[in-house]
């Protein structure tokens, strides 16, 4: 079967004052249609940057080399006019922060329908009907006149639904969602998640959920890759996941949240600190902090190897 | 909004109050000022006085009748010119000084805002790198120093311009006073427009409307625009005071007679009621239109204009 | 450090700065010039035979030339023009520090109580501070000018009480964020005056700001007192000083142009040159900052 959006070889670097930060390194992914592919990793990991890289948001110092394909195209080839046409049509992304992500001087409605009218050349009316079917979809009350307010007068919870309602309207075949429950409290996260996962069939979505936290996966994700200092270290289904983690960094992860929701008597952690992605870099990147780490894994890069659904770059595998 | 605006009001009132109640001390008390009676007087002439003063009352009974001569717009009499009142040459002066006045703001905010977006656009380009080093030189060289370059430039050695005078207000003696004032003012704006516009660019909201496949030129003037513009806004209440300020020495040297040419006369000759009349008259000049930009800048910002409540 | 990883130095702040500093050209070639010219205005008068009161009746509003000795030339009473321009400098440059100084004293003061105090008085100064703000000031000092006298020691406290606001506004809010801290906490559990803890724990943290706001107040006084003396209402003869020069030069610059663009250009430059180390100095405080 073949991928929907296929991530080949993607690297992206950053020139900054002190020198060159390797944010993503060779980095290959696949999104098959239909199912919520979750990307977990630490901050720093590279998942943001990953995600950005792929629809060409990435400020001007940062170079990404490899390709993204999508619909038989290289997304990352594409010139401003297509790639915009991606962005309105095929591809959206809601962001982590919904109320620095909306603009506060803006109504909503202008907010929710600017692509419709300017993209899709639908009328004002007809942009504003469909806007407010969206937002009582995903549960606004009173939507037809709460349409016309402005991002600060909802609250954080409803925020992101208006940005699920703008990203859902432009009817996208894959919705890249960058840690959307991160900033809610703990209540309105369940609201969301329940609220993604209904909408999820009802639009026929292809769903990239970016988190760190594995709860979540276990409650939305279909299949899963671990990134670690900017490169997958792992991808496999959920179950696979969970119950039969390989690399070293998952397993960490995995009993990490299993103590955190008191499943155990002791907090464990994983011991160290995620890498600075400066320099040049020989030998496997958890090397420091592995505690099943061999001599090899000092030297060499380790790659991705397993089976179709379970891969993992670790050389305990090899 | 109406909350927002009558707390500005109240808050100008006791500026205003002070103003008035401070220029009524520096009179009374001014060595060589009207007030200076060290010979004894005839005492015809001394009870003339304290009529018209009030000399014999309280002083806050004093003060009370100097604040409605003032509140009537009676600045008293001025000392060089026998014959006019401070109030006439306030008249006289003031129209000139504010078409001047006017006309360099405009100027400063159009080619101010304009350069400075442009040159944010292209972050650390020439242009950027440019604008940021001549707008330093605006700040930097004062206007009586330009204004006598400019003159020496454009009406000595090239014979474009008049080296001044007022000519009714002919349009080619307008030129350089116009320029000399909006120079520092587009440089400030200049530099504090392009300060928003990266700062605005660089927030999350412009990511959402970048990552919605919305046309570059789109984002700029209907996202980006209306934020980056705001801290202009704000600007314009010392903008303002800048070009008051300045307008002293633009009219003194291209011999302009307004209201910033009396004052340094007056200054110059120790005429203490027009200088005071002047001061009084600028300030809650200066006072009101703050409050106007004040209220506009509440108008643009949705938060305040529909009273936010936490949300 | 890691193994395989790139070796990360960690630099004190100070030297970060310093480096930061060193990368902004402009701010370089300013400091270098301001040093030269502190140097020419104080020395360069011993090394000309002139000085800058007597008339030289042979050269009256003479062109600059190194053959007659008068590099700037002379103004139109015969006087030296390049020794009245270091005379000038001098005095401008003295005066701008004086005045920063008062300013700073008014300032840091004014800022530090109303942060420290917080509430109502920290509510009441600052309203105070809006409202001064957007007054013209060059007005009230011109006020004070004509009232009484041209007094070099009222010049100084005038313009040094023109430019506290910034100062006072920036020391307050760094007042209130350090004593949020718990070590002001600790020190007034264990029973530190106000005044200790003033001048201990928070006077200390404000030395980047100050200095920056040093090097851009300098520049705003001169330019005050040029104001001033350009209008003829600052110094008073046989003290000159750049305004006062840029005055007189502007009056002749029909025919004798030097006396108008010497006493120009070094004005300008003092100003220019200052304002760029601020700037730059603030930069390399604050990188963060937009650039």
């Amino acid at each position: 079967m073949s991928a929907l959006l296929e991530v080949n070889n993607v690297s992206i670097d950053f020139t900054t004052e002190s020198g060159a930060v390797h944010a993503v390194r060779e980095a290959n992914i696949k999104l098959f249609e239909g199912e919520v592919l979750g990307v977990v990793g630490e901050s720093g990991s590279g998942k943001t940057q990953l995600m950005l890289g792929i629809l060409k948001l990435l400020p001007d110092n940062a170079t990404t080399t490899g390709k993204v394909f999508y619909s038989d195209k290289d997304l990352l080839t594409l010139n401003k006019l297509d790639i915009n046409r991606i962005r309105s049509n095929e591809i959206a992304m809601i962001f982590q922060d919904p109320m620095s992500s909306l603009n506060p001087y803006l109504k909503v409605s202008r907010q929710l329908t600017e692509t419709l009218i300017l993209n899709q050349k639908i009328d004002k009316q007809a942009a504003l009907k469909q806007a407010i079917e969206i937002l009582e979809k995903v549960r606004i009350p009173d939507a037809a006149r709460r349409v016309h307010d402005y991002p600060y007068q909802f609250s954080g919870g409803m925020r992101q639904r208006i940005m699920i309602a703008m990203a859902l309207l432009r009817k996208p075949k894959i919705l890249i969602a960058d840690e959307p429950t991160t900033a809610l409290d703990v209540t309105v996260q369940a609201e969301i998640l329940a609220l993604l996962k209904s909408l999820r069939d009802e639009f026929a979505l292809s769903i990239i959920f970016i988190t760190h936290d594995m709860s979540i996966v276990a409650g939305q994700c279909d299949r899963v890759v671990v990134m670690y200092a900017g490169q997958p270290v792992e991808m496999a289904s959920l179950d696979e996941l969970f119950y039969a983690p390989k690399h070293p960094y998952t397993q960490g992860l995995l009993a990490a949240a299993k103590s955190q929701s008191g499943l155990t008597d002791k907090l464990v952690s994983i011991p160290g600190h995620p890498p600075v992605n400066t320099g040049i870099q020989s030998g496997c990147a958890f090397y420091p902090r592995c505690e099943q780490r061999l001599d090899v894994c000092r030297r060499v890069m380790p790659v991705m190897t397993g089976s179709n659904t379970q891969q993992q770059a670790c050389h305990l595998y090899d | 909004m109406l909350e927002y605006f009558f707390r500005r009001l109240l808050g100008a009132i006791p500026t205003i109050f002070i103003i008035i109640l401070v220029s009524f001390f520096l009179i009374r008390l001014a060595p060589g000022g009207p007030f200076d009676f060290d010979k004894t007087l005839a005492p015809e002439i001394q009870a003339n006085l304290d009529a018209k003063f009030h000399l014999d009352e309280p002083v806050y009974v004093q003060f009370g009748y100097y604040l409605k001569d003032i509140l009537q717009g009676d600045f008293g009499p001025s000392f060089q010119y026998k014959n006019y009142t401070v109030t006439e040459l306030i008249a006289q002066g003031f129209p000139v000084s504010v078409q001047l006045g006017l006309s360099a703001m405009a100027l400063a905010l159009l080619l101010g805002s304009a350069a400075g977006i442009l040159a944010a656009y292209r972050q650390n380009s020439k242009f950027d790198y440019g604008v940021m080093t001549i707008s330093m030189l605006g700040i930097s060289v004062p206007n009586f120093v330009m204004a006598p370059i400019l003159i020496l430039i454009f009406a000595i050695v090239f014979s474009f311009l008049p080296a001044g005078g007022w000519n009714d207000g002919a349009f080619q003696n307008r030129i350089l006073p116009i320029v000399t004032l909006a120079l520092p003012q587009i440089a400030y704006i200049a530099r504090i427009s392009r300060g928003s516009m990266i700062e605005v660019l660089r927030s999350p909201f412009i990511r959402t409307a970048f990552s919605k496949g919305l046309p570059t030129f789109y984002i700029l003037t209907r996202h980006a625009l209306k934020p980056t513009l705001l801290p202009v806004i704000s600007y314009m209440g010392p903008a303002i005071a800048g070009i008051i300020t300045g307008s002293v020495v633009v009219e003194q040297i291209y011999g302009i007679p307004g209201l910033g040419r009396y004052f340094v006369q007056g200054a110059l000759n120790r005429d203490y009621t027009l200088v005071m009349g002047v001061v009084v008259f600028y300030g809650v000049f200066i006072i009101l239109l703050n409050l106007i930009v004040d209220l506009l800048y509440g108008w643009l910002d949705p938060q305040i204009r529909l009273q936010a409540r936490k949300t | 450090m890691r193994i395989g990883m790139a070796e990360v130095k960690s630099l004190s702040p100070g030297k970060q700065i310093w480096i930061r500093l060193k990368a902004n050209r402009a701010a370089v070639t300013s400091m270098g010039l301001i040093a030269l010219l502190i140097l020419m205005v104080l020395f360069a008068p011993w090394l000309s035979p002139f000085n800058g009161e007597d008339i030289d009746y042979e050269a009256i509003a003479a062109e600059p030339s190194l053959t007659s000795g008068h590099l700037f030339g002379t103004d139109s009473l015969g006087r030296d023009l390049f020794v009245r321009t270091m005379e000038g400098s001098r005095i401008s440059l003295a005066i701008g520090l004086v005045a920063t100084l008062v300013s700073l004293i008014i300032g840091i003061n004014y800022g530090a109580i109303a942060g420290y105090f917080g509430g109502r008085v920290d509510a009441v100064m600052m309203r105070i501070v809006d409202i001064l703000y957007a007054m013209p000031f060059m007005f009230f000092v011109i006020l004070l000018m004509v009232f009484f006298g041209r007094n070099i020691f009222l010049i100084f406290f005038a313009i040094g009480a023109i430019n506290w606001l910034d100062i006072a506004r920036i020391v307050r809010g760094q007042t209130l964020a350090i004593k949020q801290q718990s070590y002001v906490e600790a020190a007034r559990i264990y029973g530190a005056s106000h005044w200790h803890i003033i001048q201990r724990h928070i006077v200390p943290n404000l030395l980047g700001i100050v200095v920056v706001y040093i090097t851009l107040t300098i520049p705003q006084v001169i330019l005050v007192e040029s104001f001033l003396s350009f209008l003829g209402l600052g110094i008073q003869e046989p003290m000159t000083s750049l305004g006062a020069l840029v005055s007189e030069g502007a009056n002749e610059m029909e025919s004798y142009s030097w006396t108008l663009i010497f006493p120009a250009v070094f004005l300008s430059i003092i100003l220019f040159c200052f304002n760029f180390i601020g700037d730059g100095l603030r930069d390399a405080l604050d990188p963060k900052q937009v650039k």
